[in-house]
């Protein structure tokens, strides 16, 4: 995943002697989730400063519509995560059925949309972030008491972008993250409001509060409070606002997480749990991931992807048939197996060689 | 009319036989090479060709995994297309399927680079400072 900034002469103007540290903390913060997530996409995101009062941080998402539909296959097809197998699961917060019943419109920022296969990556401008000069921000180091911790601000307008963004019924919209709201188990909260958690599975884990939009009007898919944290509604002066394991948690379940890119080999070693043979054609799997092989293999170490390899009357044949026998002779020991695979889709791999550990 | 169904079991009849021998009676016959039967099923059998033809590695493939079944005494999971009204059906993939634990998580969760100290707020730390509301920009 490649985050880039494009900054305003107006961001450069208005820090003044201040944009250069402060161009390097956006870039800093912008890390955090390129280090976390390794989506094969671009993000591109133009930086603004002003000097208007009342402005602290805000963000400025592009948005594309998409059906329930669409969006609950995306979801479960680009899965790459322990926290997405959760959410996608029988217990999960994700259900294949539209929680507004159709009523609702389902938007994702263009970002997001493009983490999740809806639209094809792009070089085209995902939305911004601005920045009011006029408040005091430590821009690197200790946070001097008084001042806001700029690259905390930064993460937090940076991942509004990225899709950390409620809707919430907005003229009737939804967004992603909506999903994950609860206000006890089963009991989905998409219009945000006062004891809204997120949640993953299906609101019998509470995470962390969300804001109360309906005292204060501001985000309903922002923290309420509590720990420091990059995510608050409320920025506390003089201390670092870090991106949390939660924060991560919220990102990876909307859209982000450990995907590789389309023609990527991979090595990955683990135990098999699935091993199918199936007549020429029958295929396994759906787009993204469908594989056009005729041996199948799960590994309990990777649950959410699939690999597969074609055993066709060709001159692969002999070195294929041995691949197999591999196969099947760690399936009955137990034994772990080691498959290098070319990644076909986001949950798919097709195997070119198989070896003991 | 095909249906196709699923079923899993243990093996309790494996065969493979001469091209043309066929299994099963004029009809409710399957014109195949490798026959076995399930204890899940009190009546009936499957089978698939087993010939010189493009299907020839595929087919060696199942039936691999139905002589480990046996051997083993092993659970397999058969896809056939059966007839309505008939007992024998056409195995079209042949499974082997058993739970085992991770032994450790090939996928790592972005969770792991988490383990940051979270430094507590200073005895000053006020104000607040609520952040703009954020805009969405027009749907696209």
């Amino acid at each position: 995943m490649v985050i880039t900034p494009t900054f305003t002469s107006g961001f450069n103007n208005n820090f003044g002697v201040n944009a250069t540290a402060a161009r390097a903390a956006w870039i800093a913060a912008a890390k955090v989730f390129t280090d976390a997530f390794s989506d094969p996409i671009h993000i591109n995101i133009t930086v603004d400063a002003v000097t208007k009062a009342g402005v602290f941080g805000e963000s400025f998402p592009g948005l594309v519509s998409i059906s329930y539909a669409d969006l609950f296959n995306q979801v479960v097809a680009f899965a790459s995560t322990k926290n997405d197998a959760i959410a996608i699961g029988p217990g999960g917060s994700m259900t294949a059925t539209d929680p507004t019943n159709g009523t609702g419109i389902w938007q994702l920022t263009r970002a997001q949309a493009k983490a999740l296969g809806h639209i094809p990556d792009d070089t085209n401008d995902d939305g911004g972030t601005t920045f009011g000069v006029g408040n005091p921000f430590t821009f690197s180091g200790p946070i001097a008491p008084g001042t806001f911790d700029f690259q905390g601000v930064c993460a937090h307008e940076i991942t509004e972008v990225m899709g950390r963004f409620g809707l919430s019924g907005g003229n009737n919209t939804f967004s992603l993250i909506d999903c994950f709201s609860y206000t006890g188990p089963g009991v989905k909260s998409l219009g945000g409001g006062a004891g809204n958690f997120f949640s993953i599975d299906n609101g019998v884990t509470l995470l962390k509060e969300f804001n109360d939009s309906s005292a204060n009007h501001l985000d309903t898919r922002d923290w309420a409070g509590g720990t420091n944290d990059s995510f608050n509604q409320f920025s506390n002066s003089g201390v670092v606002n870090p991106v949390s394991a939660v924060d991560l948690q919220v990102m990876d379940v909307i859209g982000y997480g450990r995907v590789n890119a389309i023609g990527s080999l991979i090595e990955t070693v683990g135990h098999i749990t699935f091993l199918r043979a199936h007549e020429v054609g029958s295929g396994f799997g759906k787009a993204p991931n469908f594989l056009d092989s005729e041996v199948i293999v799960e590994l309990a170490e990777d649950p959410l992807r699939a690999f597969g390899f074609q055993l066709r009357a060709d001159q692969n044949a002999p070195a294929r048939t041995d691949m197999f026998d591999i196969l099947r002779a760690a399936f009955i020991a137990g034994r772990p197996v080691r498959l290098d695979y070319v990644t076909i889709g986001p949950r798919a791999g097709e195997i070119i060689r198989v070896a003991n550990p | 009319m095909s249906n196709l169904l699923e079923k899993t079991g243990k093996i309790v009849f494996l065969r493979a036989h001469d091209l043309g021998t066929k299994f099963g009676p004029p009809t409710d016959q399957l014109d195949v090479e490798a026959v076995f039967c399930l204890n899940s099923i009190a009546e009936g059998a499957f089978g698939f060709q087993l010939r010189n033809d493009g299907n020839l590695p595929a087919r060696q493939a199942m039936f691999s995994l139905l002589r480990d079944a046996f051997v083993n005494n092993l659970p397999v999971t058969a896809d056939f297309l059966i007839d309505t009204g008939k007992k024998n059906g056409v195995a079209i993939r042949i499974a082997l399927i058993k739970s085992q634990v991770a032994a450790t998580h090939a996928v790592e969760s972005p969770q792991r680079i988490s383990g940051k100290v979270m430094p507590g707020p200073e005895a000053n730390a006020k104000p607040t400072i609520p952040r703009s509301k954020p805009k969405p920009r027009k749907a696209r």
